[in-house]
Parts: structure tokens; sequence; C-alpha cells
């Protein structure tokens, strides 16, 4: 199975291209195709993890390549490499890819551009996956990029749209920002070490590390630059402000690229790159300290947003905080596995909201209110995917989010304890506004009775997909349970798996989380269900706060400021040069001078034949004189 | 019928083209190939000349066919593994001179020979439309063919300054007659700039001529007296003023202003054949003539140098975001991607020529593409203001995805040419082949990669001004529509040969690496 | 009878010569400078005759030159001459004066 694990990617390429090039016009065909390439790279995956779950655990990299291109003695391939990592990183993408296509078959289906959206669905996959089997840095970077088109083609679906215009361009602007330094980073490991290759690198880093032939500050500067990359895909302060934006795709979109797959890549390349990343306690710190701050900041922010999609928007970039800040940790195995459970009720929550977009066709939260009696399945799901996000026992999320804490409160980053209590009142924060949106848009009084008497549930393509992913969010914890850590013996860095902690153990420390999050929910229900308290008049007494935290911490207006100001004033400076001194000053300046120079010239030319004959006389008269005297 | 009768007139040349033509080892071809490339658009000129009107296109379009078969059988004739020139052809000339017919191709020129017919196949379909004055523009477009033909394979300088010449002249017509705005103003500008930087050039070949005591445009020959014939203080005079020279066709800061204005206001196809196939000559003849022949002047003076190429990428770069016009745009990008190339000769480095020599064939292909896709929609849009165009995706969906493909082209993204081109580039710039002392490049090279950003910004903005939002003006809305087969055809052409070298780069680089890993021992830049 | 010397012609032609330059300088009708400038290709004429007969020695490069010049005279006059018609078609006037469209 392994020997063709290339075929992952390749079938979603090769559905791309049949979709785009022959079957547009005819939409059922062209989902069909897609949705079937996708269940078969599932299955193919399927196949690759059992086959490598088998070897012995030592054994378990496997990897090949073909030259891409050659430029003697220097190289560069692509190929596959699966390891644990890659196994754990297929299953979810072929996944969730599979059941958001078939969410998206209910979804889309009115829309006339069905068979693109369909092919663009395809083409992610494929470089997804391509950037998940990689076995080297220039291919991973090469799927990184190809992910990021993805994500421009989709967030500018509705391309009519001004306002996803703006956020499918902001998207790759930023994105691009960050991977300038991944560039750099790739190109500073090609030029140094003569290659790009995952292993070879860490055969030689570690090499060089040992003998000094690379200073550890050398590697801390590569992984930094690489980090760069990371923080743009997955949305790290401060090149966060794009996801919120992107949540102007359709939904089903948001749920695939924007919180379950894409924007866990640049965790997922931490993970890969892992090697130099821990060479030096530099490049760990700077990783976890910005981890731990996006996970703060982005949750406070969500506790002021109105609209559901970006509530959901900044959990996404809360959550891919704590990954981030449990690999700058060291709790690698603890980041991954939080990368799959968050892909699993992350995806169930946007797929959730979706549904209930599609009922109620608003986004806005305060336009929605007792949709519980309306949608039975939406509203269970959509539960069970906050009690997992939340980090309540025995959801998913509790088991990961725990894992991460642990981590960094064992860690030896420069100021742990910061961070572990900023993880903490994260996980707070996170359970009270998850709640606050569950309360608010499920259960009480329909705020708006005519968008409510048009709410309907959702046809069974798309609940399908959300009770699949609901029984997935309420048991792939157990897949790390205390004390057994199938997980962890799986997806690990190093030979030795980091040990799983005792039920015992972690219910002992984890209690005070737990506290913290069940305090959460009850404020939440206090604000919003029972309503002992009044949002507004909070709202109000604390005006400045909320507005801060609604406006995002105005840092889009910092952003938009430095474009617009900075960008366009300098592109005005160098415009007004280019045009006035360059063009009109040297160049047509260069032609006023040869013309008064002829013009002055001209003057001799008068005309009058007999001043000629005149001139010609004197001349031959003086070359006469000189010639004879 | 349509359809059938295009394809069957482009697949039928292409193919007998393709097969006439057959390895020197299985014995002598009937014609020599690369005199039937110089030589079959010239005669299409004359052709096309002597036939009725109704003619012209298709001979245009069955030369065109032609010249891809032959093409496409030079890039398979050729043999990376024994480098150097092949395919050569030699015919003595003016013998007392040392002016002889010497035409034949190493790596590099194979690949820009495969340049100048895709462009030149795109741009003859992309000509279809016009109705004026058709006979005459389709000769002179021919003629211009001809002159790059024999600019990328002769290997006398003679012969190849009298092709540029040939080339540059039809040009000034084609962009005064045929041309939009203020056309009259263009052409001129062009021409005279582009003459102006021939000028040095000429007085270049001149003084390398009478210095080397041999007396010979051979290039071969002027490389090898490199170290002999030329001493330090020689290189050192006439190697920047080539450079310059070379540089204005590549239109190198501050000579680049030809390019904007003549791009603006020129035909379609003749921007097409101008930014693919006569700006990369710049480069191309950096790399052919002055690196060659002058290596020690080179390593002198183009860590200086280079800070004009890379100028050239970001100054062009933030220009392109001012503008309002929808070619202008375009004109800059191109400026800016042509100083990445020169900035890829700059760096001296293996990675770095190569780098060069695969974003020239990248951006030939991909300024054409962008080039022909501006053309279409203005057919239909009727301006090109930026500021009155809006919304065009609804209208025209398949063009608009095509631009989008053009634009990531242009950005830089993997899987189409202009990655794999610029990384080289970046590549190389990482660690310049200058050893000793301060190096440049440690600054340049972080500067030279903010270029990705740019581009992208200055090209997202142009694909959400024209083809996303909500339609500006009703008017253009009642008129636009997509493109059709004929100008369909052309761009999807383009777009597969930039897929075909961003997803498998191979062949490409191994081609130009057979010129440019022996280029790279002779000057001793770096590995 | 003794031969007249050299000097004679010369000065003859010499004589010849810069009344053909005042022709050709300082009168306006077109016809008169054309007269100018045929007195001073005769001028030149007589000089290579006289050259000839004294110091030629049998040579007769000097004639054939004349002769030369006289045809080339002629033609000139030819073409001469029907530019000015030209000129006073247009301009009703033979004045060179009034022909001064290529004044810078």
């Amino acid at each position: 199975m392994i020997q063709h694990s290339w075929l992952i990617p390749g079938m979603p390429a090769l559905a791309y291209a049949v979709i785009v090039l022959f079957t547009r016009r005819f939409k059922a065909l062209s989902a069909g195709i897609s949705i079937l390439a996708m269940a078969a790279c599932f299955f193919l995956s399927m196949g690759v993890f059992q086959e490598l779950a088998k070897l012995d655990p030592s054994a378990r990299t496997v990897s090949f390549s073909w030259t891409w291109l050659q430029i003697p003695p220097w190289e560069a391939h692509v190929g596959v490499l699966i390891d644990p990592l890659c196994a754990n990183m297929l299953l979810v993408v072929t996944l969730v890819s599979l059941l958001v296509q078939i969410y998206s078959w209910g979804y889309m289906h009115d829309d006339e551009r069905f068979s693109v959206y369909f092919s663009y669905l395809s083409l992610f996959s494929a470089s997804m996956l391509l950037l998940v089997v990689a076995n080297n840095y220039l291919q991973i970077f090469i799927g990184w990029e190809l992910v990021g088109l993805c994500s421009y083609l989709l967030i500018g679906f509705w391309y009519f749209k001004p306002e996803a215009a703006d956020a499918c361009k902001k998207a790759f602007v930023v994105n691009r920002i960050g991977d300038m330094g991944f560039l750099m980073g790739v190109i500073t490991i090609g030029m140094m070490f003569q290659t790009f290759d995952f292993a070879e690198v860490q055969k030689i880093v570690t090499q060089g590390l040992s003998d000094h032939t690379y200073s550890t500050t050398f590697i801390a500067g590569i992984a930094l630059l690489l980090f760069c990359g990371a923080v743009g895909k997955s949305a790290q302060f401060p090149l966060h402000v794009w996801l919120p934006d992107a949540m102007e795709g359709p939904t089903p979109v948001s749920a695939l690229i924007h919180a379950a797959t894409m924007v866990a890549a640049g965790v997922y390349m931490v993970a890969r790159t892992y090697t130099l990343f821990s060479a030096d306690p530099l490049s760990m710190t700077v990783v976890a300290w910005v981890g731990g701050f996006t996970a703060l900041f982005a949750a406070t922010i969500a506790v002021a947003q109105d609209d559901i999609k970006r509530i959901l928007a900044y959990s996404t970039l809360s959550q891919l905080g704590y990954m981030i800040l449990s690999l700058g940790a060291g709790g690698y195995t603890a980041g991954m596995f939080h990368l799959t459970t968050h892909a699993c009720f992350k995806a169930l929550l946007f797929l959730g909201s979706g549904s209930v977009i599609h009922g109620l066709h608003n986004q806005d939260i305060w336009k929605m209110g007792g949709l519980w009696r309306k949608m039975k399945v939406t509203t269970l799901t959509f539960a069970v995917a906050t009690l997992a996000i939340a980090g309540i026992p025995p959801f998913a999320g509790f088991f990961s989010k725990d894992a991460i804490l642990d981590s960094v409160h064992n860690s030896a980053v420069p100021g742990h304890c910061v961070l572990y209590y900023m993880g903490v009142f994260t996980a707070f924060l996170t359970a009270f506004y998850m709640f606050r949106l569950f309360f608010v848009v499920f259960t009480g009084e329909p705020r708006d009775h005519h968008a409510h008497d048009h709410a309907h549930e959702s046809p069974l393509n798309m609940t399908g997909p959300l009770v699949v992913l609901a029984l997935l969010s309420l048991c792939v914890g157990w897949l790390n349970w205390p004390g057994v850590g199938l997980y962890s013996q799986f997806v690990h860095y190093g030979s030795v798996p980091e040990g799983a902690a005792s039920i015992g153990v972690l219910l002992g420390q984890s209690w005070p989380t737990l506290l913290l999050v069940v305090a959460g929910i009850a404020l939440s229900a206090a604000f919003y269900y029972w309503k002992v308290f009044s949002a507004e008049k909070m709202a109000e007494k604390f005006r400045p706060v909320y507005l801060l935290l609604k406006n995002k911490y105005y840092f889009d207006e910092m952003y938009g400021w430095l474009v617009k100001k900075v960008l366009f004033g300098l592109a005005s400076i160098f415009h007004w040069f280019d045009e006035k001194i360059v063009d009109d000053g040297m160049v047509d300046g260069t032609g006023w001078i040869n013309q008064k120079m002829g013009g002055l010239l001209s003057l001799t030319q008068t005309g009058y034949i007999q001043n000629y004959a005149w001139v010609i006389f004197a001349a031959v008269a003086v070359i006469f004189f000189c010639v004879s005297f | 019928m349509f359809p059938v009768q295009i394809l069957s007139t482009i697949l039928i040349p292409f193919v007998a083209a393709f097969c006439f033509f057959h390895s020197p080892a299985s014995g002598p071809n009937p014609l020599p190939i690369l005199t039937c490339f110089i030589v079959i658009p010239n005669l299409a000129a004359f052709l096309i000349m002597a036939s009725p009107e109704k003619w012209t296109r298709w001979i245009s379009l069955f030369t065109a066919s032609l010249e891809l078969g032959i093409a496409f059988r030079v890039f398979t004739l050729y043999q990376t593994a024994t480098g150097g020139f092949q395919l050569v052809e030699q015919v003595s000339w003016l013998n007392n001179l040392g002016i002889q017919y010497l035409v034949g191709v190493d790596g590099m020129s194979t690949l820009m020979v495969l340049l100048v017919a895709c462009v030149y196949f795109a741009g003859t379909l992309i000509s279809w439309s016009i109705s004026m004055r058709v006979k005459e523009y389709f000769v002179l477009f021919s003629l211009l063919v001809g002159g790059v033909a024999g600019a990328y394979t002769s290997m006398d300088l003679f012969f190849f300054f009298l092709f540029y010449e040939f080339a540059v002249l039809p040009m000034y017509l084609l962009v005064g007659i045929w041309g939009s705005g203020r056309k009259e103003y263009a052409a001129m500008k062009l021409t005279l700039m582009l003459l102006a930087g021939s000028a040095f050039m000429l007085v270049g070949f001149l003084a390398m001529y009478f210095t080397s005591h041999v007396h010979t445009f051979d290039i071969r020959v002027l490389g090898d007296l490199s170290q002999t014939g030329f001493n330090q203080n020689f290189q050192d005079f006439w190697f920047p003023l080539l450079f310059l020279g070379f540089g204005v066709i590549s239109a190198v800061f501050p000579f680049h202003t030809w390019s904007p204005d003549g791009y603006g206001s020129a035909p379609t196809a003749a921007s097409m054949l101008h930014a693919g196939v006569l700006k990369s000559l710049g480069g191309y003849s950096i790399l052919r003539v002055a690196l060659p022949a002058l290596p020690q002047g080179a390593r002198h003076w183009l860590p200086l140098l280079v800070f004009l190429t890379i100028i050239n990428i970001l100054y062009a770069a933030m220009v392109a975001l001012k503008q309002k016009d929808f070619k202008y745009v375009i004109a800059y990008s191109s400026v800016s991607h042509c100083g990445a190339i020169l900035f890829g000769i700059c760096t001296l480095q293996v990675a770095g020529l190569n780098g060069a020599v695969i974003q020239t064939l990248s951006h030939g292909i991909v300024a054409a593409m962008t080039f022909a896709l501006v053309g279409t929609v203005y057919g239909k849009a009727h301006t090109r203001e930026l500021a009155k165009l809006g919304g065009l995706g609804a209208a025209m969906p398949v063009l608009g995805g095509l631009f989008v493909a053009a634009a990531m082209a242009n950005v830089g993204l993997p899987g189409l040419s202009g990655f794999v081109g610029e990384f080289l580039i970046f590549l190389g710039s990482y660690r310049s082949g200058f050893h000793g002392g301060f190096d440049v490049f440690q600054v340049l090279f972080p500067t030279a990669v903010l270029a990705i950003v740019l581009t992208a910004i200055y090209y997202l903005r142009l694909v959400q001004i024209v083809f996303y939002g909500p339609v500006k003006d009703p008017h253009i809305k009642a008129e636009a529509k997509d493109g059709t087969f004929i100008e369909i055809l052309p761009i999807a052409f383009l777009l597969a040969v930039s897929l075909a070298v961003g997803l498998y780069p191979k062949p490409f680089v191994d081609l130009s690496n057979a010129a440019m890993a022996p280029l790279i021992d002779h000057i001793g830049g770096f590995k | 009878m003794t031969e007249v010397p050299i000097v004679h012609y010369l000065y003859l032609a010499a004589v010849l010569f810069v009344i053909g330059i005042f022709g050709v300088l300082a009168r306006k009708n077109a016809i008169s400078v054309l007269m100018g400038i045929e007195l001073m290709l005769n001028a030149v004429n007589i000089n290579y005759l006289a050259f000839a007969k004294y110091w030629g020695g049998g040579n007769l490069t000097g004639p054939v030159f004349a002769v030369f010049v006289i045809t080339i005279a002629a033609a000139e006059a030819a073409v001469a001459l029907a530019i000015v018609i030209s000129i006073y078609r247009q301009l009703k006037s033979a004045n060179v004066d009034d022909a001064h469209n290529l004044r810078g």
C-alpha cells in the first residue's frame, strides 16, 4: 500500500484536471468524480496507516523520491515520506475532506458554479496531501503555496461580493508575507546543506551541532525563518488578520480549509521540521510565546463577536495558538494530538454553523435563537462539539488540551508558568464564548420570527457528516486514554514516546482547569441562558474594553493604514519619480535637448541658396589659405 | 467547422515539420534545420505579399505551426550530455573580414528557440482579429519573427547584430500603425531607445573585434580569447557599456521607460512578441556575449551593477501598484521580472544563472500570455482604464480564470513556470560567486525576496479590480462576452507550456545547465 | 610671332572664375546664377586646356577632362533649368531668394 501512496495526492489532482477540462457542464458528475477520488484517497490512507502500524516502531519511516530538477551536484526531489506523523495527518485530511465534500453536495446544491467549486476542492485536497506526504523542504513549500492558491480561490468563490474579493486578496497577501520568510528558510537550507531532504537535513544538523560546524543560533535562525511561514498559514499573531475575513468563503470551505486542515499546516510543518526548532531554546521560546499569546489574544476577541462564523474563526486562531504553544513547549505529541481532535470538532462546529446558515440565510447570532426546536440533529451535534472544544471529559478536547497544558507546565521554556496560566485562562474564555454562542443560537426564544419560521433541518447529506464528526469528537480523545496512550506511542518525536500520565495523575493536575471551564460555562449560562446578568449592561459598563475587543484591537485598521498610507504612499512617490524624473526628465529630456540643439543648428539653414554658396566659397578659401601657407 | 480547420492547419505542419527533420546521427538532414527555422518566417512574409488577402492568416498560422514543429524538434535533438554548440551550420561570407554565417544552438538557445516558436504561434492566433491592413501586418510580423529567430541562433556577432536590427524595425511599424493611444510617440521612443542600446552593443562588438587581433566575430573564439586577448583594463572599460547596452533591451533601470509606453500602445501580438521574445534578448546576450568574452570585467562590475537590477525588481513593482491602465501594470510587471533575470545573472552563481535562463523562458511565455489576455479583454470591454473595469468575471468566466492563472504564474506560484525561475534565482542570490570581502548579496537576497509579496499585491489588486466585485459599468456588461475558441486557444496553449515547465522542470533545467555549468567554470563563478 | 605666355590664360580664367562667383553669389535671378556657374566651369576648362598645351607634353588627359566638363555642364544645365522652370511655375518667380522653403 505504502508504495502507492503517491496516488494519494495524485488522485484528487487528476479529479481536478478532469473536472476543469471535461465535466464542467455536468454538475452531478463533477461532484461524483471529486467525492469518489477523495473516498479512494481515504481508503488508501487507511491502508497506509494499517501497513505502517504493522511495522516495527523503529522502522516506521518509508521514503522514496524522484528527481524534479537537477543542477549537478545539487538536486531537488519530489517524493513521499510516510511516517506516523504523516499517516496521522493523511487520515485527518482525507477524512475531513471526504465529509466536507459530501456535505458540500447538499450545501452548494443551488450554486451555478457547482462543478468549479468541486474542482477547487479537489485541487485543494491534492495540494494539501502533496504537502503532507512531502519528504523535503522544497516540496512542502510547493504544497504550501498551492494550498494558499486554493484558499484564495475558495475564499473568493463568490467573487462578485466585494467583501469576498477583498478577503481573498488579503488572505493571499498576508500568507505571502509569511511565505517570504519560509522561502528564505528553505533556500538557506538548500544552500547550506546542499539538500532539501528532511532526513538528510536532520542528519547534517545533528552532526553539525555535535561537532560545532553550525552554531545553534544559526539553526535557530533557520527555524525562525520557517516559522514565519507557519505564522502566516496558521494565522498566528501578528499575521492572524486574514483568517477571520476568510469566512467570506462558503461555509464548508471554512470548515475544511480555514479550520480543520490547511491552517493546521503550519503546525504540521513545525512538527515536521522539529529537529531545527528543538536545536536551540531561542526558537522554542519564540514559538511557544507566539502560540500562547495568540491563544489568549484570539479568545478575548471571540468573546465580543456577533457573527457566528467569526466567533468560530477566532476560536480557530486560539486553538491553533494552543497547538503552536504546545510544540514550542516541547509537547510534540500533545500538539499533534490537539490538531487531530481539533480537526474533528472544529469541522463539526463549522459544518453545524453551515447548517444553521443554510436554514436561516443569516450569520448574525442575535437574529437566531431557539433553533433546537427546528434543527434537532444540528443542535445535538453542535452541543457535542462545543463540549469537546471547551474540554469537558470525556470529549476529545479534554484529552488533547489537557495534554498541552501538562506539557507547558513541565516545559523548560522561559516563562512557562506564565504561559501555563495564559493557557488555563484561555480554556476558561473558550468555554465562555463557545457556550455563549451555543446558548444564543440554539436555546431561548427566536429573535427573528420571520427567519425562524423558514428555518428547517438540513438534508441527509449534510446531517450525515455532522453525525460522523460528532461521534469522532466524542471518541477520538480516547485514543490517548490516560495510562494507555495509543496515540502517544504512535506519534512522537525522537525514539522514545512521551510517557502517558495515568488517569489519577491527570485528574490531579487538571482539576483547576476543569473547574475554571465549568465556571466559564456557568458564567455563560448566567448571562445568556438564565439571563441573571445582562450582557448589554456589562458591555455598557466596560465600553472601552468592549469596543476594543469588538474591533479586534484595531488590527485591521492598523494594517489598513500601513497598506493605504505607507505602501501606497511610497508607491505614489515612486510613480511620481518614474513619471516625472525618469520619463519626463531623463528620457524625454534627452529628446528635448536634442531637439533644441537641432533648433539652434537649424538657424544656419536659411533656405537662401546664396548663403550656402557663400559658406562654400568662404570655406574653400579658408582651406586654400590654410593649405598654402 | 471552423475549429477543425484551425486545428488541422496547426497539427499537419507541426507533425510534418517534426517528422521531416531527424537526428544527424541517422544521416544528414535534407535541409539545415536552423537555417530553415530562420528562413521560413521570412519566406512566409514574401508568400503573404504575393497571395490574396483571404489566405494571409492561414499562411501565417501554417508557418507558425511549422516553426513550432521545428523548434520542438530542435528541443528533442539537443544532447544535454554532450553540451556545447550543436546543429552548427557554417558558411563563410566575408572571409577577409572574418564574418561568417554561423548558426547553432547550445542549451540556452534551444530554450529560446522553443520560446520564439511558442510566442510566434500564440501571437499569430491572437492576431486573427486584426482587420486593418491585414497583409502588411502579417508580413511585418513574420519578418520580426525571422529577425529574432536569427538573433537567438547566431553564433557570429555580426549576424547577431544584423538579425537584432532586423527585428527592431518591423516593431516600429507595428506599434506605429496598428497601435493604440499615443502610438507614434511610443513607437518612436521604443525604437530610439532600443537603437541607442544597440549602438553601445555595436561599438562593444567592434572593440572586441579589433582588440582581439584574430579579427573574428565568432563568439566561441571570443570566449577563448577572454583570458589572453582582452586585458583587465579593456574588460573593465567595456563590460559595463555592453551590460547597459544589452540592459536597455531588457529595460534595465533607468532605461526602462520605453517598455510601459511601448507595450501600452503596441497591438496585442506585438506586445506579446516584444515582451516575450525581443526583451529577453538583453539577458540572453549578456550570457551569450558579455560574460564569456569579458569575465574579469564581469567579476569587477557585477557587484555594482546588481543594484540597478534590484531597483528594477522592486521599483517597477512599486510603480505597478499605482498604474491606472490595465496594460501598464503588466508592462511594469514585465520590467520587474526582467530585473529578476538580470539579478540572477549578477549573482554569477550556477543556480542563479540557470534561474535567469529559466526565468527568461518563463517570463517570455507568461508575459505573452498576460498580454494576450489583456488584449482580448480590451477587445471586449473597449477600455483599459482600471477605473472603468470591474466585475468582468461574471461575463467572461473562462478568461477570468485564465487571467487568475496568468497572474499566479507571474506571482511565481509553484506548478507554473515562474516559480522555477524565481526560486533558482533566489537560491543563487543566497550566496553569490564573489569570493572574499563583503558580499552584497547578504543584503540583496532578502530584499529581492520581498518581490514575491509586492508582485502578489499588484497582481491580485488587478484581478480584483478587473474581474471581481460587482460590475461597475453596465455598458461594458452588455457587450462583454467570454472568449471564443480562437481567442482561448493561444492563451491555453501558453498556459500549458508554463504548466509543463512548472510541473516538471528537469528537462528544461538540464538544457540550461548544459550551457551554464561550463560558463560558470569559464568565469570562475560559484557552484 | 611670340607665343602667348601661360599666365595670360590663367589671368583670363581667374577673371572669368571670379565673375562666375560674383554671378552665383550676388545675382538674384536663378538664370543668372546658372550662368555664373557656367562661367566658372568654363574658367576651369580654360585652365585645363592651357596646362595641357604648355605642360601636357602631348598628353590628352586635360582636353578629355574639358570635354567631360562640358558634357556634364550641359546635363547640369538641363536639370537646373528644369528645376528653375518648376520653381517658376510654383512661385511665379525666378528669384532664388523666393525659394527658401528649406529654411530650418
